[in-house]
């Protein structure tokens, strides 16, 4: 008896199909995993199923979905809900300076009719505290949780406002269906085993539960069924029996390809960036206690599913966030959250977010370029007595040998940014960050958005500057292969930690265990 | 195609207003009082575009920079300058004073990211109290200044007759304005002034270019400061005489309306949008003002005819500028 | 010991008022007795305004600024009152009555308003009272009036001063004063101000109260969750303003004079220094916080002016340095708060 049934699914944002032909199906009262890398589709996935606005908005999907047998097309979260499914996504719906009941039983609250409410209509209605506190305390218990109810969520872990997420959604009486998105990756070893039971109950229950993660660990502890996706497409659903992990760890990564790239120069092994015990912490992610000795000409790969810190490395590297912990460039030590020192130093940044961070869209071309250059090296300046006035001359001749160097399509220096495809947006990146004749380049997510022609160009352009400029390249991506193409020796991050440094034509199975599992603890 | 036709007939029926206004306020003889008008009131518009530019949006604590000035000019008084050299010491006074509390308000406000206009304009309310209370207390002498018969301590209006009243006249003045706006555009085309442009409208992006917006934020309210130092002082030469006490409460929001009325907006504005405001406004209480007269015969409507003018545009540009993305 | 710190730490603002408060009392040496009979009547006219700041800041939006509306629609409903020749408590609940709508269709425009620049919401609160402060300004300065009472000679323009003789102390003095120990109680002004604190007790229990409560906690997911933010936050305003309306008809009732320039002008920044004094937030304000508050500004306000005479031979003195600390309150609070909402 399947819950729900996917046929045929497809998404595409403009031409790009990000999810093609997806079909499985969940069967009633089965844990279900969906596995699979950064693109893989399952997040896209689980926002059609819970009916998120962002689809609708983007054109809708294809294919068939079937809730208990009835062809269903989801459209809005209150659709998916009255179908029965719920979710409990990463990004927690839980209001901090509320208590753990509140949140419960947000916009859901028990009411009492009274006297006035009689008069002035049924918002007028006082809210039953204490019944909700009783709900709220059975549903804890039950969820084998011994969470104080009263407490304000803000002071919970992030495990424990997962728990509270779960139990508002368990606490409806038709649910059918719960989507846990990336669920263990908040918990502690005592959380995980609190859920664990918990989903095994809710199955007895029959109610189902689709898991979405990158965590072979848990797949196999958890699931009784595993579907596979690997760039948007389906890679087949197995029974948790039925195959081993280093099977998974290959579905999920993919084809062994070439590797290396032959270089025409030796790396040396004089250390250039030393990061010596860096934690950082930046929103939803965090770094922990990472060290990587990174040497002179190589080309470093920085690898991990999002969210598991590579990013947060990236704006630690450029000096965009503050960090403990130690960075060297060569000999000198680099300041912490300072940007400038950074660069002073050699280090130059372009950042994954290009459109907030990377290039500024209202500026024009040459501007974005020397901006940076000039105010920490003091380039494209005329000096009259002590004042520096901005050489825009200079500053546009040096852009216009930039756009030939690099290959950058546009109709001239003076142009806006934002008129610019984003792999020209991103070759406007690089020149800013060139400009300011760095030691080291650290590129985060530098192809994404970027169209297969630029991508090339861009691999060519980081690839020469390497060899003939001698200038070290940190490069951090989440697309595995891009990377193993590229560097010489990769490390991935999970958790936010070092799980692994490899060499590039190491196997996908090591690649793939080292992704999907914590540092081993001993 | 059809957005910029229609941004080219609005610009168009503007001209054609503005035109016809101009012809009006010519024909009535009124034109020179639209000259002095412009020049009295310039530098205080020009005031706000660097603290715009450096981030910090709408300077409504530049009473600070007023106070400053304020207190140049009566030491000024107070020590028996008279001309030129009058106008002059007052100004280095009022420079000096406007940079060191420029740095301290500066620093506080960054402190309050996010909720300057609010925070700039209690922190102008409660110093133009504080100074009340000093313009009582401090031991002024100068017999110009304080009061005659009983009270202690300074007149709440100071003659300048004797002083820097009407010193430099209407071209006088223009003149000053047409030379601080060079100077502020001279210095938007340096190394700081690019930096401090980039601070404040990416601060990410100027992060990422090694540039720490904290630093330029300040340096923009420090020029904002003393830009108020020196238009409160060319004000009061003009109109020839020094307002103390609560004058320069709501004198920032005049300045504010006037950089509006010239298209900026919370987060861009440059020299041109000032030097368009302040044409633009006070053109329109020259015009106002005796139309107003001959169907009322009541002057105090033309004031607050002004108040509406003024907090209308100021109410239109935070509704436009629209919600503040929380958390 | 430690829990005396502990209540400093906590309250600080308050505890600072009242050493300023009893410094000054003890300084300006007023006779007790009058003192006690001006603080209660201090407090029995501005403590309805006060408390009707409660609910917006429950919502979220900060201090309503735009409460100056409110205190404008109460004026209008006066001046009617006057021209219709109702006197007493009739007079003063005819008031209520006429400020209702017009206090509601204003709530309304400015609700709308602040949904757009939400966020932003007190500075837009505080340009919105002074648009609004100059567009009464040309009305009252040029609409044509043909009553003796309110207008000017000439027929254009209403007065300046309004005599509000006819109902003055209407509400005090309903049914009649209560004396205890010779200090004077206007019982029935106060049963009202009490009602207004039942009623948002009651309110911050219902189901619209803990919609308006979880906006202002964290409008992002209450709107997440379902709740419409934008309704509810119209609506707290809408009672905001209504509350203001009413508490500006008690204000006056007991003054006896309608200033019609300045009446309103400064009382939207002398309710919120009263309540942020009284030891609330901006996110977080109750009725104790609007008594305690009223209380010690008011101290203040008594004792300053006599103080600055005692001291420095000026009474002007000690007006500016209370008009100085009730601004300097408010931007202590707006520091404040920033901090707290970064360390999140």
């Amino acid at each position: 008896m399947n819950i729900i049934e996917f046929k045929n699914i497809g998404k595409k944002y403009g031409d790009k199909y990000v999810l093609k032909d997806i079909s499985f199906s969940v069967k009633k009262g089965e844990i279900h995993a969906i596995l699979g890398e950064n693109g893989a589709g399952k997040s896209t996935l689980m926002n059609i199923v819970c009916g998120m606005p962002v689809i609708e908005k983007s054109g809708g999907y294809e294919g068939d979905i079937l809730v208990d047998g009835e062809k269903v097309y989801i459209k809005t979260p209150i659709q998916s809900t009255k179908l029965g499914i719920g979710i409990a996504k990463q990004e927690l719906s839980i209001i901090d300076t509320a208590t753990v009941w509140e949140n419960i039983f947000i916009n859901d609250e028990i009411t009492k009719s009274t006297f006035i409410s009689k008069i002035l209509g049924k918002n007028m209605k006082v809210i039953d505290k204490k019944s909700m506190r009783e709900e709220s305390q059975r549903l804890m218990q039950s969820m084998g949780s011994n969470l104080n109810i009263e407490c304000l969520c803000g002071n919970l872990s992030i495990g424990e406002k997962h728990f509270v997420e779960i139990a508002r959604e368990i606490k409806r009486k038709n649910i059918k269906l719960l989507i846990f998105d990336e669920p263990t990756a908040v918990f502690t070893k005592e959380e995980s085993i609190i859920f664990g039971k918990l989903i095994r109950e809710l199955k007895e229950k029959g109610i189902s539960i689709i898991f979405i993660t990158h965590k072979l660990d848990e797949v196999m502890d958890y699931s009784d069924r595993i579907t596979v996706l690997r760039n948007g497409k389906y890679k087949g659903t197995y029974e948790n029996n039925g195959i081993t992990k280093e099977e998974l760890a290959r579905l999920m990564i993919g084809k062994e390809l070439n590797y290396p790239i032959e270089r025409s120069f030796t790396t040396s092994s004089d250390t250039i960036l030393s990061i010596k015990n860096v934690s950082a912490n930046s929103g939803n992610e965090f770094i922990e206690k990472v060290s990587l000795d990174i040497k002179k000409g190589e080309i470093f790969g920085i690898a991990g599913v999002s969210g598991q810190g590579r990013d947060t490395l990236g704006n630690v590297l450029g000096g965009m966030i503050d960090y403990t912990g130690e960075i060297y460039i060569g000999k000198n030590i680099v300041k912490s959250g300072d940007s400038e020192d950074s660069i002073k130093k050699g280090i130059s940044y372009v950042s994954s977010d290009r459109k907030g961070t990377g290039v500024y869209l209202a500026g024009s071309i040459y501007e974005n370029i020397c901006i940076s250059a000039m105010h920490t090296k003091n380039r494209f300046v005329k000096n009259i007595g002590f004042i520096k006035i901005a050489d825009r001359k200079a500053m546009k001749e040096y852009a216009k040998t930039c756009v030939d160097n690099l290959n950058i399509k546009c109709q001239s220096v003076n142009q806006s940014v934002g008129e610019l495809s984003g792999g020209n947006q991103q070759k406007v990146a690089i020149a800013k960050a060139l400009a300011l004749n760095p030691t080291v380049l650290v590129v985060s997510d530098v192809s994404r958005g970027v169209d297969i022609g630029a991508k090339n160009n861009i691999m060519d352009i980081l690839k020469s500057i390497c060899e003939n400029d001698n200038i070290t390249i940190v490069m951090i991506s989440g697309d595995l292969n891009e990377l193993r193409s590229m560097c010489d020796r990769i490390a991935v991050l999970n958790e936010g930690k070092v799980s692994a440094i490899l060499s590039a034509d190491e196997s996908s199975e090591k690649f793939g265990m080292a992704i999907s599992e914590g540092v081993k603890k001993n | 195609m059809t957005e910029k036709f229609k941004d080219h007939i609005l610009t168009f029926i503007l001209g054609v207003i503005f035109i016809c206004v101009m012809y009006f306020v010519v024909a009535n003889g009124i034109f020179i009082d639209f000259l002095n008008r412009v020049g009295m009131n310039g530098i205080l518009v020009l005031s706000m575009v660097p603290a715009i530019v450096c981030g910090v949006g709408l300077n409504f604590g530049v009473s600070i920079g007023m106070l400053c000035g304020l207190l140049g000019g009566v030491l000024s008084i107070e020590l028996g300058f008279s001309g030129f050299i009058a106008f002059i010491f007052a100004i280095f006074v009022g420079t000096i004073l406007s940079i060191i509390t420029g740095i301290l308000y500066g620093k506080i406000l960054n402190t309050v990211k996010g909720d300057e206009m609010m925070v700039g304009t209690y922190a102008g309310f409660s110093i133009v109290s504080l100074m009340s209370i000093f313009w009582v207390i401090l031991p002024f002498k100068s017999p110009d200044m304080v009061w005659t018969i009983g009270g202690k301590g300074l007149r709440t209006t100071i003659s300048l007759e004797n002083s820097f009243g009407g010193i430099l006249g209407t071209f006088g003045n223009i003149a000053l304005f047409i030379a601080m706006c060079l100077a502020l555009y001279i210095f938007f085309n340096t190394k700081q002034g690019i930096a401090m442009k980039t601070a404040g409208i990416k601060p990410k992006f100027a992060l990422n270019c090694g540039i720490k917006s904290e630093k330029y934020r300040i340096i923009g309210i420090v020029l904002s400061n003393v830009l108020g130092a020196l238009g409160i002082l060319v004000y009061s030469s003009a109109y020839g005489f020094i307002q103390l006490y609560q004058a320069p409460l709501m004198m920032p929001f005049s300045a504010v309306a006037g950089v509006l009325l010239g298209g900026a907006t919370i987060k861009k504005a440059s020299i041109h949008n000032a030097i368009l405001g302040v044409c633009v406004f006070q053109l329109l209480m020259t015009a106002s003002t005796p139309i107003i007269n001959s169907i009322f015969q009541d002057s105090s409507l033309s004031d607050s005819l002004r108040m509406v003018i003024s907090y209308g545009v100021i109410l239109y540009a935070l509704v436009k500028q629209g919600g503040r993305r929380l958390k | 010991m430690t829990s005396i710190k502990n209540i400093f730490k906590n309250y600080t603002v308050p505890c600072v008022f009242l050493i300023l408060g009893i410094i000054g009392f003890f300084i300006a040496d007023l006779p007790i007795k009058m003192f006690i009979n001006d603080i209660i009547e201090r407090i029995s006219r501005n403590f309805f305004i006060v408390l009707s700041l409660i609910i917006p800041i429950m919502a979220g939006m900060g201090i309503n600024f735009a409460l100056t509306v409110g205190a404008m629609t109460g004026q209008l409903a006066l001046i009617f009152v006057v021209i219709l020749n109702i006197s007493g408590t009739l007079g003063v609940f005819t008031a209520f009555l006429i400020s209702l709508p017009i206090s509601a269709i204003f709530g309304i425009f400015i609700g709308l308003i602040m949904n757009r620049t939400k966020g932003r919401e007190m500075i837009t609160g505080l340009i919105l009272g002074y648009f609004f402060s100059g567009i009464y300004q040309l009305i009252i300065l040029s609409i044509p009036v043909s009553n003796s009472v309110i207008g000017v000679e000439g027929g254009r323009g209403v007065k300046s001063t309004i005599d509000l003789g006819i109902i003055k102390y209407g509400l005090d003095r309903f049914p009649t004063y209560i004396r205890i120990f010779g200090i004077k109680l206007p019982l029935f002004t106060l049963i009202i101000c009490s009602m207004l604190c039942l009623f948002i007790w009651y309110f911050s229990k219902t189901k619209l109260g803990q919609d308006i409560r979880l906006t202002g906690m964290d409008i992002k997911t209450a709107e997440e969750k379902g709740i419409n933010v934008n309704k509810v936050r119209i609506i707290a305003i809408v009672l905001s303003t209504i509350f203001a309306g009413i508490g500006q008809i008690i204000s006056l009732q007991n003054i006896g004079t309608l200033s019609t320039f300045g009446s309103h002008e400064q009382v939207s920044m002398y309710a919120g220094a009263s309540i942020l004094v009284g030891g609330a937030s901006i996110k977080k304000a109750g009725c104790m916080n609007a008594f305690i508050g009223t209380l010690l500004f008011y101290i203040l306000f008594i004792v300053a002016p006599k103080s600055g005479t005692n001291i420095f031979g000026d009474p002007q003195i000690g007006e500016f340095f209370r008009v100085f600390i009730a601004y300097g309150v408010i931007v202590f609070a707006l520091i404040i708060n920033n901090k707290k909402n970064k360390s999140y």
